[in-house]
């Protein structure tokens, strides 16, 4: 989770001239990908390095339990963060789109801007998401 | 960045080999495959009587509900479904994540992994 | 007691038979759950012992219509989250203890979603792709069922 205003910057290795504050919320297995982004050196933590983008990156189910705390995350964060669904479970509930307690989508609480498909998707395609800069590839 | 030749990365399909039976949409737990198809009399040159044939009309992976099971490549009796490494095709809307023939047609031959149960004509490139 | 024992109790012996295990040595506390059998809520713990990794599957079988256990979170602080799941999930009242929120639910009006009678109000609503029969070569003669549509469920 990240604090008021503040996500850690990140370089992207295969284009140094990219980097993007990514604030990560990890609701579940997704998010080791990402955490494996970062520890082989696909992402390089930079905390000083100016950005022009900033991504609220869902990685996981999205619980009715956590549902208001993804809405405040965002809040939480410039007004131009960019929300990535990261995963099938982000994108649309995933395998537990029947699941009562399933919120089928991180985009019926917040506005989308990428949508990453996955389950999980590899932490190359993380990367690729965050070259293309929210268009579809 | 490649993943490796073996990676769940994307599902193609090969229009020439599929045959509508759709086991591989009754047997998606996640419901994510939809086919459309109608059958059309064909009388072949010399034969007594004509035999019903299926055309497919239309085929479809929701890959933002996929979770890449593998059960339709598994399920298949005519090997026209199989995995290939791309993984490059997020989107900016959920109907972007929703492939149809072509595009799922052209995974067979875009990617860089060789396959050898293909038969009948490619597609081309788009 | 042999590596990984299964030992089912009557539901009055629950607390009793795992505080005896707990002594014995079985001091970490796998997970608790329960398995819906329809008529019976069986309802299942699992220890371990830390130093000989001897582990005991502790069993208990509730009647489906009044599934009533004791707490042990007064042996097993952590069992707490588990038996708020196992009431959430299995409809399964423990008592004697205070905290009876839900874990992951907030709609308050569902009933228990693992229970095998409840049906999936997605599934039921969602057009099954598969029911199209229409496809040449899709059996006719075998009725095939949606995946995730269990027989069990109540209402159709």
């Amino acid at each position: 989770m990240t604090s008021a205003g503040g996500a850690p910057a990140y370089r992207v290795a295969a284009d140094p001239s990219i980097a993007v504050r990514v604030a990560n919320l990890g609701l579940a297995c997704c998010t080791l990908e990402v955490e494996a982004a970062v520890r082989t050196g696909l992402l390089i933590a930079e905390d000083d390095t100016p950005c022009h983008r900033t991504v609220l990156l869902v990685s996981g189910t999205v619980t009715q339990a956590l549902a208001p705390a993804v809405v405040t995350a965002l809040e939480d964060l410039p007004p131009e963060t960019e929300v990535v669904a990261f995963g099938a479970c982000a994108t649309s509930g995933g395998p537990y789109w029947d699941a009562p307690m399933v919120v089928p989508g991180v985009d019926r609480l917040v506005k989308v801007r990428s949508y990453v498909p996955g389950c999980p998707p590899r932490p190359e395609a993380l990367v690729n998401a965050l070259l293309a800069g929210g268009d579809a590839a | 960045m490649t993943a490796p030749a073996n990676a769940r990365g994307v599902i193609a399909l090969i229009p020439s080999a599929c045959t509508s039976c759709m086991l591989c949409v009754r047997e998606c737990p996640t419901w994510c495959i939809t086919l459309d198809s109608h059958t059309e009399q064909v009388t072949e040159e010399g034969a007594r009587r004509p035999k019903s044939v299926s055309v497919l009309d239309a085929f479809s992976i929701d890959y933002g509900l996929c979770m890449y099971c593998g059960i339709c490549v598994d399920v298949c009796p005519f090997e026209a479904l199989e995995w290939h490494p791309d993984h490059d095709y997020a989107a900016s809307s959920r109907a972007g994540l929703v492939q149809a023939t072509d595009q799922l047609a052209s995974w067979a031959t875009r990617s860089s992994a060789s396959t050898t149960s293909a038969t009948g004509s490619n597609p081309s490139l788009s | 007691m042999s590596r990984s024992d299964t030992v089912t109790v009557a539901p009055g012996e629950w607390a009793g038979r795992i505080s005896g295990l707990v002594g014995e040595g079985m001091t970490w506390l796998d997970f608790l759950t329960a398995i819906d059998r329809l008529d019976t809520i069986e309802v299942v713990v699992r220890l371990v012992d830390p130093a000989s990794h001897l582990a005991a599957l502790v069993v208990t079988v509730l009647p489906a219509g009044e599934p009533v256990l004791g707490s042990i979170t007064g042996l097993l602080p952590g069992a707490d989250w588990y038996e708020r799941e196992t009431a959430e999930m299995f409809g399964v009242r423990f008592t004697g203890r205070l905290d009876t929120r839900p874990l992951l639910t907030r709609s308050g009006d569902t009933r228990p979603p693992l229970l095998k009678s409840t049906p999936l109000p997605a599934r039921l609503d969602a057009d099954w792709p598969g029911a199209d029969a229409e496809a040449i070569g899709a059996s006719a003669r075998r009725r095939a069922r949606p995946p995730g549509v269990l027989e069990t469920w109540e209402s159709s």
